[in-house]
């Protein structure tokens, strides 16, 4: 490849080039409307409105009843494996959760170095769904109370600057094949309140995401480059993020809650921690005996995979001029799940086949075999006109019940008639063995 | 980004590295030159806002490689000119090297180029094309199969 390198190296836009693209791009800046301004927060509208008041006393509140968190909600950041323990409800022993209580008992206090920031409204509808996937072979432990306490910079108690009075929080970290940790989460429900936060962890840069807005604007507070923003997730929820950098730990922070004031003065407290410390990741070394579950994955052939016990439900036929990609079994703990991809140009079918012991309850799929049709499946997809310029047409991301198995699918390019006719091939009628 | 000094910085920073890569995909200088000032308009049109240079590399690559998707996929494409014409070759290794991997489809080439050149590893060149990270591995592995002997010795 040193031939590849040395030419390219020598590749270079030309003097007339460079003028020509300049050129083209002043027309360009001169005839094209501006940006939209992107709608400041209420909530930041309301500190820079109130001044003083931003600054008054912060009473523990604690709202009536407890609203089930929004739908939006379950479109985390997490890397969702079939079968895989929650991030989100502690599960364990009490040595696995913290249970943060009030500082000062009850009483009245100000909190006069409350962050004005400025997060920006992004619109949930044009998240981008980004993909990624841990490696090969990684394993999830659950991270005690002390780890949780060291992580966000505390000693005995998480500090009280972060403002998580009343939550109950547990944890996990994902740790790779090698014994490196590859991140953390720490996430957790306030008692009283709808507010729920995740708090991500990495070393050397942010922890990875499935979703993304380019809407983000990026500040700066205390000398570090922020990512401010927030979005409606439905149902009446709001989400607040901060995504920084705290020294080498990458921080991505979320706060999902009915009270909008609650979520962003959150997320604004959790920025403002860079100031008293930060967060850290340096010394997370879970025990063996807080495994939640170990991930082996192998590759296989088509071959290979129709002959597994889970190929029955691979599809027997697919539109015309798709290939098959890569396939493989993997395997956590007790469940089994075999997965396939093909791909025609830049569209692609992906599933996987999830075998649960039978103790185990199902998660709840999306369709049951047999009720899958092409007006059913359009609840589960959208259609894109423009992705950055990616090709447009239909999206899908759906789970279907076939009685023993949980098949999931994920496909691009397909029509809803491709995908029903795709997935009626393949998978039995609930209840039986396949071929 | 409205500010031309800042918007010219923007280019001088990332044009080369842009044409390169549009050209490992598109195979012709002239096409390649398009797709770069397609991606810096729609960068203007879109003024997004970057958490990094890293991040901002990215989403312009992102945009370029979305943009040569558009044209390979055109019904229609102007007679290509082959890149040893428009910069021929310092030496019969180079010449070779780019034989073989013109010779490529151009997915195969976009991401022999950016794992070979650019540096990226399959989960970032997967953000970057759109793709699974599987997918990116897959060709990948067909690519190095046919590349057996120029790729003796890397990693």
């Amino acid at each position: 490849m040193n031939g590849y390198r040395s030419y390219f190296d020598r590749v270079r836009l030309s003097e007339a080039q460079h003028r020509r693209l300049m050129e083209a791009l002043d027309r360009t800046r001169r005839t094209r409307p501006a940006p939209k301004a992107h709608r400041p927060s209420r909530w930041a509208a309301a500190v820079a409105a109130c001044g003083v008041l931003a600054l008054a006393a912060y009473p523990i509140r604690h709202a009536g009843g407890l609203p089930r968190p929004s739908a939006g909600a379950a479109q985390s950041p997490a890397p969702v494996e079939t079968g895989a323990a929650s991030t989100r409800a502690p599960q364990a022993g009490a040595e696995y959760v913290l249970e943060v209580g009030d500082p000062f008992a009850g009483q009245h206090h100000s909190d006069f170095s409350l962050p004005a920031l400025e997060f920006t409204y992004c619109d949930f509808s044009k998240h981008l769904e980004l993909d990624y996937a841990p490696p090969a072979d990684y394993s999830v432990y659950r991270l005690t109370a002390e780890d949780i306490v060291r992580a966000v910079g505390g000693t005995e108690q998480a500090p009280w600057t972060l403002g998580w009075e009343g939550f109950a929080l547990g944890g996990n970290a994902w740790i790779d094949g090698g014994g490196a940790l590859l991140w953390a989460a720490i996430t957790g429900k306030r008692d009283g309140s709808s507010a729920e936060i995740e708090l991500w962890l990495a070393s050397g840069g942010l922890p990875p995401t499935d979703v993304a807005y380019e809407e983000a604007e990026q500040t700066e507070y205390d000398g570090t480059a922020v990512t401010l923003y927030y979005t409606d997730v439905g149902s009446g929820d709001w989400r607040y993020y901060a995504d920084f950098m705290c020294g080498d730990t990458g921080v991505r922070f979320q706060c999902t809650s009915r009270d909008q004031d609650e979520a962003a003065r959150l997320a604004a407290l959790a920025v403002r921690q860079i100031g008293y410390g930060g967060f850290t990741v340096e010394g997370l070394e879970p025990d063996e005996g807080a495994l939640v579950y170990a991930s082996r994955r192998t590759d296989l052939s088509l071959e290979d995979l129709r002959a597994d016990p889970l190929g029955a439900w691979l599809p027997a036929k697919l539109p015309e001029g798709f290939a098959f990609e890569s396939g493989g079994r993997q395997t956590m703990r007790d469940v089994d799940t075999l997965f396939a991809s093909w791909s025609r140009g830049y569209d692609y079918v992906e599933l996987s086949v999830a075998r649960f012991p039978t103790s185990a309850s199902l998660p709840a799929a999306d369709l049951k075999a047999g009720a899958v049709t092409a007006e059913a499946l359009k609840t589960f997809g959208r259609y894109v006109e423009d992705d950055a310029g990616d090709v447009p047409g239909w999206r899908f991301q759906f789970t279907v019940d076939a009685g023993a198995a949980s098949v999931r699918y994920t496909l691009k390019g397909l029509s809803p008639e491709e995908a029903a006719a795709l997935v009626n091939g393949a998978v039995p009628p609930a209840g039986g063995d396949g071929p | 980004m409205t500010d031309p000094g800042r918007l010219e910085l923007l280019v001088c920073t990332y044009e080369h590295a842009m044409y390169r890569t549009a050209l490992a995909i598109l195979g012709d200088c002239h096409e390649a030159e398009d797709a770069v000032q397609d991606a810096f308009v729609k960068y203007l049109e879109k003024a997004p806002a970057f958490a990094s240079g890293e991040h901002e590399r990215a989403w312009l690559l992102r945009v370029l490689i979305n943009g040569c998707k558009s044209r390979l996929r055109a019904p229609w494409r102007r007679r290509t000119t082959p890149l040893l014409d428009t910069y021929p070759a310092a030496a019969e290794e180079e010449r070779l090297a780019l034989e073989e991997i013109s010779a490529l489809p151009p997915k195969e080439r976009a991401v022999i180029h950016l794992y070979y050149y650019e540096g990226y590893p399959t989960a970032e060149i997967a953000a970057l094309t759109g793709e699974r990270e599987g997918t990116v591995r897959s060709r990948l592995t067909r690519a190095r199969a046919r590349l057996r002997e120029l790729l003796k010795g890397e990693t």
